[in-house]
């Protein structure tokens, strides 16, 4: 046992002197390098100047590459054009390409059954979870598309509605719901024009002249984007018949 | 019930997105997990490739078109996100 483990150990020794001198050359490339640079006679012609040190010839490098990667995008690229000229072509038996033109296949595809339900119910799943994520996302920050008029957050119409999205998601499986995916559809519009609107104060504080801000127009350092210039013209008159929220954040400056 | 479903939010979606791009792009899962009335489209159309070959290629036509479309409205949709995020900033 102990002659094993002697000879075991003095392998592992010679094993790890062997790599210690083979990597040794790079190591010393490293530590010399940067205090030397490229130019340095003391490193051996072979490791000097970075890229130079791998042994790839430079006719390997740009020609034949090319020439594999202009290989391999055709490898990716004929089948596509395959499928269109198979599409198209009206009749392919025992030939390298389709003979005659049709648009044939596609009516067929248009005015087949299975092929338009399993297509409504790919678009289903894809719409619930686009509704889901957008209801998510403007959740996140409310204060963009905060009504002053109906003095409540949109955000809890899509919060509700994105709830209802991921539970005919997850309970129902894949059946239709127009409803839900009208309303989703609906209140996905109404924030992304919410988004889209600069942030307007109620009518009621614009014109009282001053150097305040109305609460709504955002923080003062965004006074120079275009989307909130009208905090330029608003005026510090006091917002309670506005919403609630200016009243509790509008100081009378 | 108000504070692990928001907790978890990021996971649902996050799962909700993995099982939409599971069901458009491949078939075995799908095959295997939907009825026979909810079939998605990648199933059928592997269904189609045994029949007619100008049919299959015309469905395949429609769900690369689709998956084109898609890249390049997504593409656009972030660029403008990243515009508009720099104009706030």
């Amino acid at each position: 046992m102990q002659t094993a483990h002697h000879r075991g150990s003095a392998g592992e020794d010679r094993r790890r002197d062997a790599s210690r001198a083979k990597f040794n050359p790079s190591e010393r490339s490293v530590t010399t390098e940067p205090a030397n640079g490229c130019d340095s006679h003391s490193i051996p012609d072979r490791t000097r100047c970075g890229s130079d040190a791998v042994p790839i010839p430079r006719l390997l490098d740009r020609c034949v590459l090319r020439w594999v990667t202009a290989a391999y995008l055709v490898y990716l690229v004929v089948p596509i054009a395959l499928l269109l000229v198979g599409s198209f072509g009206e009749l392919w038996l025992n030939t390298l390409l389709p003979t005659g033109s049709t648009t044939q296949w596609y009516a067929d595809v248009a005015t087949d059954p299975s092929f338009r339900r399993a297509f409504a119910a790919s678009l289903a799943v894809v719409a619930i979870t686009c509704t889901a994520c957008a209801g998510d996302r403007a959740c996140r920050s409310p204060t963009r598309v905060f009504h002053t008029e109906s003095r409540a957050p949109a955000c809890a119409r899509a919060r509700a509605l994105s709830i209802a999205g991921r539970a005919a998601a997850a309970g129902a499986g894949l059946r239709l719901h127009p409803r839900v995916l009208v309303g989703h559809a609906a209140v996905a519009r109404q924030h992304l024009a919410a988004r889209r609107r600069p942030r307007r104060p109620h009518p009621a504080v614009l014109p009282a002249g001053g150097s305040g801000r109305h609460a709504a127009s955002g923080p003062a350092r965004r006074s120079r984007t275009p989307r909130s210039r009208w905090a330029a013209t608003a005026g510090s008159g006091s917002c309670t018949s506005c919403c609630r929220r200016c009243a509790i954040r509008s100081s009378p400056a | 019930m108000h504070i692990v479903l928001p907790a978890l939010r990021h996971s649902i979606l996050a799962g909700l997105i993995i099982v939409a791009a599971l069901s458009i792009g491949e078939f075995q899962f799908s095959n295997l997990v939907a009825g026979f009335l909810n079939r998605t489209y990648p199933v059928v159309l592997l269904q189609a490739f045994y029949g007619a070959t100008g049919f299959a290629c015309a469905a395949t036509v429609i769900l690369l078109a689709l998956a084109l479309v898609a890249a390049v409205g997504g593409a656009l949709t972030s660029g403008g996100a990243m515009r508009m995020k720099a104009a706030a900033a």
